[in-house]
């Protein structure tokens, strides 16, 4: 009988096999008819734009030229509830050395039937010669071994193929396409994923066009900057059989000669190169009213925003409120009745829901983001989800506030935005700002992608249409406030061999960023929250104390000690970890030796402390050498790596834009062996001091020890290119201080 | 589930950070103690294997006409800390499978051994067929023992070619068993066994009817991470398995009994070869046109190869040892070795050549075609005859100078097709100084500063490599990026005036001329002046744990030839110099020294480094890293010169 249900088991088994294989032979065949008929239709297209075959003589010496690129999105309705969405981009690239070949020479793409994703490359010889390039080489492969760059943004699990690109050499031009085709449930608003990119890109560009295509009830918003040509409105388009339609409107943006992207430090690329803004989205006429997004009875949208609307519809962003809004109200209800003053309460407010807001987001059963909690991550709020939440917290509590919408600066002001994703919002007490919180800020943080950016502000309402706004900037804050002090005491061991660093480090303000990872890193530095906001702390970490008179089991106690024992392996497992990470973060600057201690003492994230600190010791070997019965001590490396600037770095083509203003200071001690005299602190002396930073250092020797003082400021938020000799001039002079040794020579 | 079970699996590790761990597994005292003992030899591990027991039996399989290979692996892990987790890999493809797999606990029940199979994707080959099988488990605490065994097998014999005892983890004692029956005939090679305390042993076991062949290994230390790291076939002991031959029915069939047996195989794949060379002879035509000698149409066919196929490598099955048609790789410019090798071979004989199919292991096989396996190679090359003499064509090392061979290739044995027969030869092997980088500056000082003029010239190994950086640097980036070269990527090194000489040729050496400034490398003091002379620093930071077992293998044989002058201004005088390093010994040489010739007021620093075979074995450990200390000691002093 076994035998007999197996045999029948394993007949359906292959059958269904049988059934597979043949269905996916089906497939394929489809497919490549499909494909076949992409191919007819994109390279069959007549555009004279991708016939062309000559480089300009500029460009003859780049490895690559964009001969030309064209990308063509398509929205249409389908049926009475079904938006189609179709985008094709099309590429034409003249390779002109095997750098460039490298990048054309393998290709990944989506491959699936009902994604209707279809690819094509051709090549074409420099005799003119073309030949389509056969997909049937190509070889399937598991998503995550697919570049970035060739991945879609929706499609986790759709099987991806890869194909190396045949016959093609230095001189050859690839000519090749990718569409795809998705269908979406129209059901109510549908937006679009918003883009935001520049047009110069890695290799100079002949010639590229940007079209749209889109149905009544799709609106566009689009807008160009800084050299990108306007977009202009063209014939009328075609629905999704192909036939061309009055109502349907199609857009156009044409560019020539566009030289390649260069990278710049502290270049904000999308305020300085050409740069295109734009999304679709399907709205139905009576939702225009009641969306978020920044658009308006027409169909497109191309001008700055008006104010008044970015102040109506930017509250609109709404989301999930992970922690109870109530349970803030409710605590400092009960616990700070005595607290009047409306900015500390926020402040308290600010503290009570980001505890409730990790407690739940760390402590979860199911949450996935305990292992970034343990690497000391950086975990931020949505902003609108805080501003939201903030509101009505400071609504109950009876506090006036104000809704503070500001631009953020990678994207220009108020006169450039467009998109929703574009504006940062936060609150306003009194003249105090808060805005969004991550596990590393105190209240105080003002995110930098808003330092000194327009902002509007005004009382929360439910119309928000129907209350006026204050125009205002953000105040950017000064270098003095972002700061990071070094105390540094140096001995040097008694055979001059190695070199005894106790450091203890301050740092204020927003450049707290820049260590609290590694200073958090493997801390549990969330029980500072819970200490101070649970109240059933005590009750959920015990002290355990052995009882006095019962006379404890033998299970009891070997639980004790088991528990003692692994504490004790894993906090010195915890420690290694962490020293092993530090000692290698200092490794930028010089080898370490020894990483001896750490100690945080205090995490900078609550309003009575909001700086970080922390000690540390360790030991160099490689801070002292002998040169002839001298010692040569590498004094300057202890003001860590400098900046390097080379030779393509001294001349400036883009504005520059720091994340902060910040300074540096070093206090640095180094107490001289006896019988020893230090020769060279003369060269020690810095003084370079303009609008965009300084570099300032003393040195002297006294009381036995050499005493430098070192001064490191970035003093400017925003500058103009102009500007960039006087970031060069204190800049260079740190790295050459950085660059200085002195000799320690015996009496 | 499987996203649900690893969210559990975080927090359990957070919850292990922050101590609140409350179920404790009771561990006998004894397992305590062994755990504790091995963890103070091996304070890094987190566990080691207590034994490690790996037999392996062959079948017959008469379906398949194919000699069956099985390995039973069954091992006992101990924990050596706290809350770890024990993870490890298999490696399969088309002709393996692993099955079986399952674990018991401390408590001898039955343990869940998380697994997965996945395609493996290996640096620089497009395609691979090898699978790997991902197996895990928890160790709740130091002593917690765990027992778990798998089953892989082979579907044919000739595949199976090597076992290695060590793993990356301490194993106690390490036992390979082979059960061979009397219808089949297998052979071993003991490899690198020298150094090691490893036992065989050999029973007849009447009742199984197989002779019962066991190797013991105990105490086998950890393989650490390391760079530089040399292959595992070279530097660590294992089993080469030679299936020779095998009885069935009273006839007998051989395996791979000797080399011709494994050639025959090889020719037989070659058989399937099809080549239309007359698709190619235009090309070749095209290509040889206007040569004025034979070696001109040789050097234009080799680098044309070089220049026009890209390497793509496809492991699939049997593709793995098959070239594909010389017409195909030319049609879709691009192949693997094997592709390359028979275009290659296929253009020289159209040309008139004598061309042959060569197969060949390179440096990281330390096997000889007397051995017959599968395992001797790893690659493909074509062999030219020319005038009664031998040389090696290879396609795939871009920049190669037609006559040079690539570190990799050199003193190989090859195996070259010949008709029904083979012949067996060996690449010619260079000396350190075919490599060699010869640098030259003359300094003098400028203030603070030291200014000069410098020669670099690459040669070799080091040229090649060189030729193909360059190549892929897009010629507006070119004299940016080989100033930054030439610099070493130093700031306080200034390069101008850069003339390049031999960039796009491969037969000569390349050549920099340029101007230098070096900042930062002079303290004036009072009237003292400290110079630092050197400027790479080389090897500084290339030191090695004593206890790592493979040895370092730096890929090619180097010998840098480094001389700098320094013009002493009038009225100083020389108060001191480093002293000088020699170290030599059968691996390398690191001769640096200082000197002052008083009649042209010049000091000279030469520094010649030697590394002559480009590896540096586990004996020679403990000198390099003494020597490597004296190196950073000489690199950190500086020359004092004093102002009358």
């Amino acid at each position: 009988m076994l035998k007999r249900t197996l045999t029948i088991f394993l007949a359906i088994l292959t059958l269904n096999v049988a059934a597979q294989r043949a269905s996916n032979s089906i497939a394929d065949k489809k497919k490549k008819e499909l494909n076949t008929a992409a191919d007819d239709r994109i390279f069959g297209d007549d555009d004279a734009d991708f016939e062309v075959t000559l480089v300009p003589e500029k460009w003859e010496k780049e490895s690559a030229v964009i001969l030309c690129q064209k990308y063509d999105y398509s929205y249409v309705r389908s049926g009475m509830s079904n938006l189609l969405f179709t985008a094709t981009q099309r590429v034409r690239v003249k390779i002109l050395d095997k750098s460039s070949l490298k990048d054309y020479s393998v290709f990944y793409y989506r491959d699936a039937l009902q994604t209707k994703a279809h690819v094509g490359f051709r090549i074409i010889k420099p005799d003119g010669s073309e030949k389509i390039v056969d997909l049937d080489d190509a070889i399937e492969v598991k998503y995550n071994v697919v570049p970035s760059i060739f991945r879609t943004n929706y499609t986790y699990s759709s099987s991806y193929k890869k194909i190396a690109i045949p016959n093609l050499v230095v001189g050859d031009i690839i000519d090749y396409y990718y569409t795809t085709q998705n269908k979406y449930k129209q059901d109510g608003i549908f937006s679009f994923s918003p883009f935001i990119f520049r047009i110069n890109k890695k290799y100079p560009i002949v010639k590229q066009k940007y079209f749209y295509n889109t149905d009544k009830g799709f609106k566009v918003s689009y807008r160009t900057f800084n050299g990108a040509p306007e977009m202009k409105e063209g014939y009328a388009g075609v629905n999704k059989y192909g036939k061309t339609k009055d109502h349907i409107r199609t857009y156009l943006l044409e560019d020539n000669d566009r030289e390649k992207f260069e990278s710049e430090y502290w270049k904000y690329s999308y305020v300085s190169d050409p740069t295109i803004k734009f999304q679709v989205s399907f709205i139905p006429r009576a939702m225009v009213a009641k969306t978020e997004l920044l658009v308006t009875d027409e169909p497109l949208v191309d001008k700055p925003i008006d104010l008044k609307e970015i102040q109506k519809r930017v509250p609109r962003q709404v989301g999930n409120v992970t922690a109870d809004f109530n349970a803030v109200v409710l605590y400092l209800k009960k616990n700070h009745k005595d607290v009047t003053d409306p900015i500390k309460k926020t402040e308290l407010a600010y503290e009570y829901l980001r505890y409730k807001f990790f407690n739940s987001l760390f402590f979860s059963y199911y949450s996935s983001y305990a292992s970034e909690y343990k690497k000391g991550s950086e975990l931020p709020v949505k902003h609108h989800l805080f501003t939201n939440t903030m509101v009505e917290i400071l609504k109950k509590l009876k506090i006036p506030c104000e809704y503070v919408i500001a631009v953020d600066r990678h994207y220009g002001k108020f006169e450039d935005v467009l998109l929703v994703q574009e504006l940062i919002t936060g609150i306003k007490v009194k003249d105090r700002y808060f805005f969004y919180f991550t596990n590393y800020t105190s209240s105080d943080y003002i995110p930098s992608d808003i330092l000194g950016s327009e902002a509007i502000t005004f009382s929360p309402a439910l119309k928000y249409d129907k209350i006026p706004f204050n125009k205002t900037t953000i105040t950017s804050s000064n270098y003095q406030s972002n700061n990071i002090k070094n105390n540094l005491d140096i001995t040097i061991n008694e055979d001059l061999s190695l070199v005894d660093i106790d450091s203890k480090k301050t740092y204020k303000g927003s450049v707290k960023s820049y260590f609290s990872e590694l200073a958090f890193y493997n801390e549990d530095y969330f029980d500072s929250d819970k200490r101070k906001f649970d109240p059933d702390y005590e009750k959920n970490n015990p002290v355990y104390e052995a009882p006095k008179t019962k006379r404890i089991s033998k299970n009891t106690q070997f639980k004790i000690d088991e528990k003692k024992r692994k504490e004790d392996a894993e906090e010195k497992e915890r420690i290694d970890k962490k020293y092993e990470k530090l000692k290698e973060h200092h490794e930028d600057d010089y080898q370490i030796t020894e990483y001896k201690s750490f100690k945080l003492v205090s995490d900078g994230r609550f309003t009575e402390s909001k700086d970080l600190i922390v000690e540390e010791n360790y030991s160099s070997e490689e801070l002292i050498s002998k040169a002839g019965r001298n010692y040569i001590f590498n004094i300057g490396s202890l003001i860590g790596s400098q900046f390097e600037l080379e030779e393509e770095d001294m001349t400036r083509s883009s504005d520059i834009h720091l994340s902060f203003p910040k300074s540096y200071n070093y206090n640095i001690k180094v107490n001289i062996p006896s019988g020893y005299k230090v020769e060279g602190l003369d060269q020690l002396t810095y003084n370079i001091d303009n609008d965009m930073g300084s570099f300032i250092s003393t040195a002297k020797e006294e009381n036995g020890a050499i005493i430098i003082n070192t001064t490191k400021n970035y003093k400017a938020l925003n500058a103009k290119k102009e500007d960039w000799k006087q970031f060069i001039e204190f800049i260079e002079s740190a790295y050459d201080f950085s660059q200085k040794k002195v000799i320690i020579k015996k009496i | 589930m499987k996203q649900k079970f690893l969210i559990i699996l975080l927090l359990v590790s957070v919850n292990n950070i922050f101590g609140q761990l409350s179920s404790h597994m009771k561990i006998k005292p004894e397992d305590v103690t062994i755990a504790e003992t091995i963890k103070k030899n091996y304070p890094k591990a987190d566990f080691a294997a207590l034994t490690t027991l790996s037999t392996y039996t062959f079948d017959y399989v008469s379906k398949t006409k194919k000699v069956e290979a099985k390995i039973e692996h069954k091992e006992t892990i101990i924990g050596l800390k706290e809350g770890k987790r024990y993870q490890n890999s298999i490696w399969y493809n088309n002709q393996s499978s692993v099955s079986n797999m399952y674990g018991r606990d401390y408590h001898n029940k039955i343990k869940y051994i998380s697994n997965s199979s996945s395609s493996h994707k290996s640096s620089g080959i497009f395609y691979d067929d090898a699978k790997v099988f991902k197996y895990g488990f928890s160790i709740e605490t130091r002593g917690d023992k765990t027992n778990y065994q798998y089953d892989k097998k082979f579907k044919d014999v000739k595949y199976l070619t090597k076992t290695y005892f060590h793993s990356f983890y301490p194993i106690k004692e390490k036992k390979i068993v082979f059960e061979i029956p009397k219808w089949l005939t297998l052979d071993f090679l003991e490899m690198n066994f020298e150094g090691y305390d490893i036992v065989k042993t050999e029973v007849f076991n009447d009742k199984k009817k197989v002779n019962v062949i066991t190797f013991t290994f105990n105490n086998v230390n950890p393989i650490i991470t390391s760079d530089y790291n040399a292959s595992w076939s070279t530097s660590l002991p294992h089993i080469l398995i030679l299936a020779k031959k095998y009885e069935y029915k009273g006839a007998s069939f051989d395996l791979f009994s000797n080399t011709k047996d494994l050639y025959d195989w090889y020719a037989s794949l070659i058989k399937d070869v099809e080549n239309k060379p007359e698709e190619l002879k235009p090309l070749v035509a095209e290509i040889t046109s206007n040569s004025k000698s034979e070696e001109e149409k040789v050097e234009k066919i080799f680098y044309w190869v070089q220049d026009n196929i890209r390497y793509i490598a496809y492991e699939n099955g049997i593709m793995g040892f098959k070239p594909d048609d010389a017409n195909n790789v030319c049609k879709k410019k691009y192949g693997d070795c094997k592709g390359m090798a028979n275009l290659t071979c296929e253009m020289l004989k159209i040309a008139g050549f004598d061309a042959r199919l060569t197969w060949i292991g390179t440096r990281s096989i330390p096997y000889t075609y007397s051995t017959p396996s599968l395992a001797v190679d790893n690659h493909m090359i074509c062999t030219l005859i020319l005038d009664g003499k031998k040389y090696y064509l290879d396609a795939t090392e871009k920049g190669v100078a037609f006559k040079d061979y690539a570190h990799r290739i050199q003193g190989q044995d090859v195996l070259i097709e010949d008709n029904d027969s083979y012949i067996i030869e060996t690449v010619p092997e260079f000396d350190p100084v075919h490599n060699e980088i010869r640098m030259t500056i003359d300094y003098y000082i400028v203030g603070e500063s030291i200014v000069g003029k410098g020669i670099n010239t690459y040669n070799g190994e080091e040229k090649t490599n060189l030729y193909r950086t360059i190549g892929y640097v897009a010629k507006v980036d070119l004299d940016e990026r080989a100033k930054s070269y030439i610099a070493n990527h130093d700031k306080n090194n200034t390069i101008s005036n850069l003339v390049i000489k031999n960039a796009y040729d491969r037969s000569l050496p390349i050549h920099f001329e340029y101007d230098i400034t070096t900042s930062n490398h002079l303290t004036s003091v009072a009237n003292e002046t400290y110079i630092d002379l050197e400027l790479d620093r080389d090897f500084e930071n290339i030191t090695t744990k004593e206890e790592r077992i493979i040895d370092m293998d730096f890929g090619e044989k180097y010998y840098k030839n480094q001389t700098i002058t320094l013009k002493v201004p009038d009225n100083t005088k020389i108060d001191y110099m480093p002293e000088s390093i020699m170290v030599s010994n059968d691996e390398f040489i690191f001769n640096l020294k200082y000197e002052f010739d008083e009649s042209t007021k010049t000091i000279t620093y030469s520094k010649k480094i030697t590394l002559k075979t480009g590896v540096i074995s586990r004996s020679n450990f403990q000198l390099w890293n003494e020597t490597i200390k004296k190196l950073k000691t000489f690199y950190n002093d500086q020359i004092v010169m004093i102002k009358n």
